[in-house]
């Protein structure tokens, strides 16, 4: 019986930084990055839309994951699944968010957070807290994500208020 | 015998929380005439100590996530007869600061140590969620 695939997020970032894939950890295990103990199952990446085939490819490569047929792949947000894991793909160029904030992939690139353990030769960036803010700024149909929306982005401007003061 | 329906008109952030503007809700009779305590159902902004339809719902979808809306509404409503407050708060982590020093700690853990930590919760809870 073929063992049911698992997604590994340090493997996963190791092989993007190998490759020289530009993309930004995003959502709840971004959040978790700034310092908040938050638990999410699912994976959010926002990729340079340059880079959206080779992303693909690799989580096909590595972890044989189930993804959209190639001719639906172009669509800014493509979700590929890996056993029970579900990751989130955004390849926009540009995102508005529910206060009509424009976030331009280049620009939140460039405003990025690099996170770094050497030990493990990982590699991998997040957006600003301002930035992480924003892109939380989403109304969800769904009210449990909308809180925990909403439960994030208090936690990031209490952060951001913090480290202020310091 | 049917249940009571009631329809509830949403406005701003209770709007935003649901997507709607609109909310039907399917009510156990014997809560809906106990909730008269504590709910006032005609939805004036007339200010005094009983919950605006509104405001009960986007407080009975906080403490019960999961369940569908009606039962959660339901349920808040049995809560609110127990007048315990305590039981009547959402579920949700409270912001970092406020919490235990200890969990402090997971800031100061290099970033795969983080991913690692997230890891193990994430597994921890799908088989509290499987178990179930």
């Amino acid at each position: 019986m073929k063992a049911e695939p698992q997604f590994d997020l340090i493997h996963f970032l190791q092989k993007l930084h190998d490759r020289k894939i530009r993309c930004l950890l995003i959502g709840r295990w971004a959040v978790a990055q700034h310092g908040a103990p938050v638990v999410t199952a699912d994976y959010d990446f926002w990729i340079d839309p340059a880079d959206r085939a080779r992303f693909y490819l690799l989580l096909e490569e590595i972890f044989d994951a189930e993804l959209p047929p190639e001719d639906r792949r172009n669509r800014p947000i493509v979700t590929a699944y890996v056993g029970p894991d579900k990751i989130d793909c955004f390849s926009a160029r540009k995102i508005i968010n529910a206060e009509g904030q424009e976030l331009v992939f280049h620009e939140v690139y460039k405003r990025s957070v690099q996170k770094k353990s050497p030990e493990e030769k990982l590699v991998f960036r997040v957006p600003s807290i301002d930035d992480l803010i924003a892109l939380k700024k989403f109304t969800h149909k769904d009210p449990l994500k909308h809180a925990r929306n909403l439960e994030d982005i208090r936690y990031l401007l209490t952060l951001r208020r913090d480290l202020k003061k310091k | 015998m049917k249940k009571p329906q009631i329809s509830v008109r949403l406005s701003g952030a209770s709007q935003k929380l649901f997507g709607r503007l609109i909310l039907r809700l399917t009510m156990n009779p014997v809560l809906l005439h106990l909730s008269g305590k504590f709910v006032d159902w005609s939805g004036r902004e007339a200010p005094g100590a009983k919950l605006r339809p509104s405001e009960l719902t986007t407080r009975a979808r906080l403490r019960f996530p999961e369940l569908p809306l009606s039962w959660a509404v339901e349920g808040y409503i049995a809560l609110l007869a127990t007048r315990d407050s305590a039981c009547l708060r959402g579920f949700s982590a409270e912001p970092y600061p406020q919490i235990d020093e200890s969990v402090r700690r997971f800031r100061a853990l290099s970033p795969a140590a983080k991913i690692r930590f997230g890891e193990r919760w994430k597994r921890e809870m799908r088989l509290i969620k499987e178990a179930k």
